[in-house]
This record gives structure tokens, sequence and C-alpha cells, in this order.
């Protein structure tokens, strides 16, 4: 997922999370779990690295918003 | 023929290869266990090798486990630990963007930072970046030595493009910030 910056007013958010924490066999519910919050933009689960990679508006949400739900599905 | 997979993703294109059978096999027991198609955990080992591997291995990376990094830093001397700082942070993002990108700017050094936190697991990343600037947050578990090292890294890096970010730090964290203006 290439990075963007924002060029006009718009703000935006890019988050990389490592998932060490999570059982492997819950890495297939990170993606549709995340894109249910509003804000969430992109996600891209990393089945090789064990990170996930989220855009969102931070305007929306925080870091540690999406943190506490990556904790919760595991 | 390439296509686009989903909005915002990068394109894939068709290709065929001869693999070795047990690593093949050992790539669909391993994707049939996290519920992905071989062609997802494929792609994204191709990818950790195009976009990092085959630059880490120049400069003679090496892997560690997280416990016993976590206790060289500990141990090490700070004085020193900013030295092999400052000595790293002059040298590596250099020869990291320069091999990536063929360039040595903000963006290329951006790129590091994020590559370092998606394939070495060194920290967890976060960017927030409006017409203002951007404000980039590092978390890890490796102590307050490893925020020392960070930040003395990091700010030998942007010195090399005569750039200053404003960071400040925690045994957990590191946080720059650097304006556009």
């Amino acid at each position: 997922m290439e990075h963007a910056i924002a060029r006009s007013g718009e703000r935006t958010a890019d988050a990389i999370f490592t998932l060490f924490n999570l059982p492997r066999s819950s890495y297939s519910r990170i993606e549709p779990t995340l894109k249910r919050l509003k804000g969430v933009r992109e996600v891209s689960v990393d089945y090789v690295t064990n990170n996930v990679l989220v855009r969102f508006d931070p305007v929306e949400l925080t870091t540690h918003d999406i943190r506490g739900l990556l904790q919760k599905i595991g | 023929m390439s296509r686009q997979s989903e909005k915002g993703k990068s394109k894939t294109v068709p290709k065929s290869f001869r693999i070795d059978e047990s690593a093949i096999k050992a790539v669909e027991v391993e994707a049939a266990s996290l519920n992905v198609s071989p062609n997802t955990l494929v792609n994204q080992i191709l990818k950790q090798y195009a976009q990092f591997d085959r630059f880490a291995r120049k400069m003679n990376t090496v892997k560690i486990s997280s416990a016993p990094f976590r206790g060289i830093l500990s141990a090490a001397d700070v004085n020193q630990l900013i030295e092999v700082a400052k000595s790293a942070g002059s040298s590596i993002p250099q020869a990291f963007a320069t091999a990536s990108s063929g360039k040595v700017d903000l963006e290329s050094f951006m790129s590091h930072i994020r590559s370092l936190a998606s394939y070495a697991q060194l920290f967890e990343f976060s960017e927030t970046a409006d017409m203002h600037g951007r404000v980039v947050t590092l978390i890890h578990e490796f102590g307050l030595n490893w925020s020392i090292f960070l930040v003395h890294y990091i700010t030998e890096m942007f010195a090399q493009i005569g750039l200053t970010p404003k960071i400040e730090m925690s045994d957990r964290s590191v946080i720059f910030n650097l304006s556009n203006t």
C-alpha cells in the first residue's frame, strides 16, 4: 500500500501494528472487523511479517482505538 | 495482462514458475492454517524479498529474537549506544534509500522507517499527515535504550537531508514531528 501525503486540508493516517499477541487462526477476522470501524479506509494483513497496515481518518479514530479492537479479536 | 486486485492495492500479473515441491507444500499447509490462499502467501513472501530482504542482505543484516535483543540493549553503555546510533543513522538509511529507490530524500527515508516496522518488527509505526506536516509515532517494547538509539538514529538520518524534526521519547515510544515549512 503506497503512502499518500495529504496535499489539501485532508488529514490522513497510516499505522503498522504487529500481530504477535494474536493467534494466527484469528488473522482472517482482522480485515472484516477493522473495516466495520467508521474512519477505516484500507486494511492490509501481512501473513508473512505478522503485521497489519491500516489507513484511517485520524479525526474519526486513533491508533489506540484500532489497537483495542485488535486485542479483542485475539 | 495485469489487473488491479482491489482499489488502492498494487496491480497483479500472472506468472508461471516451477517451484521446489517441499517449499510449495509448506506454503500450502501454512496458507490452509491461516485460511488464506497460497497465492496471497506467495505474493507476500515475494514482497518481503522485493521490498526489504534483498537490500538488508547487502547491509549484512542479521535476524535476532526479541528477548536477547532487549537484553543486549539494556546491558549497553548509553554513550557507546549513542555513538553506534549516530554512525548507523548517517549511513544505513542512505544505503537503503539509494538501493531501493535511487533517491535520498524525505520520502525514501520515511519508506525506510516504515520498512523497519513492517519487515524487521523493530517497532510499531503510525503516521498522521496534513498540509502542515507529519507526526510519526514509533512504539516498541525494547526499553529506554532502544528509544535513545532510535532518537539518535533518526536525528542523524534526517540531518543528512538538512531536516531537524522535533522529537519526544519515553521508554516505549519515540514521536517525531516534521513540519512542511
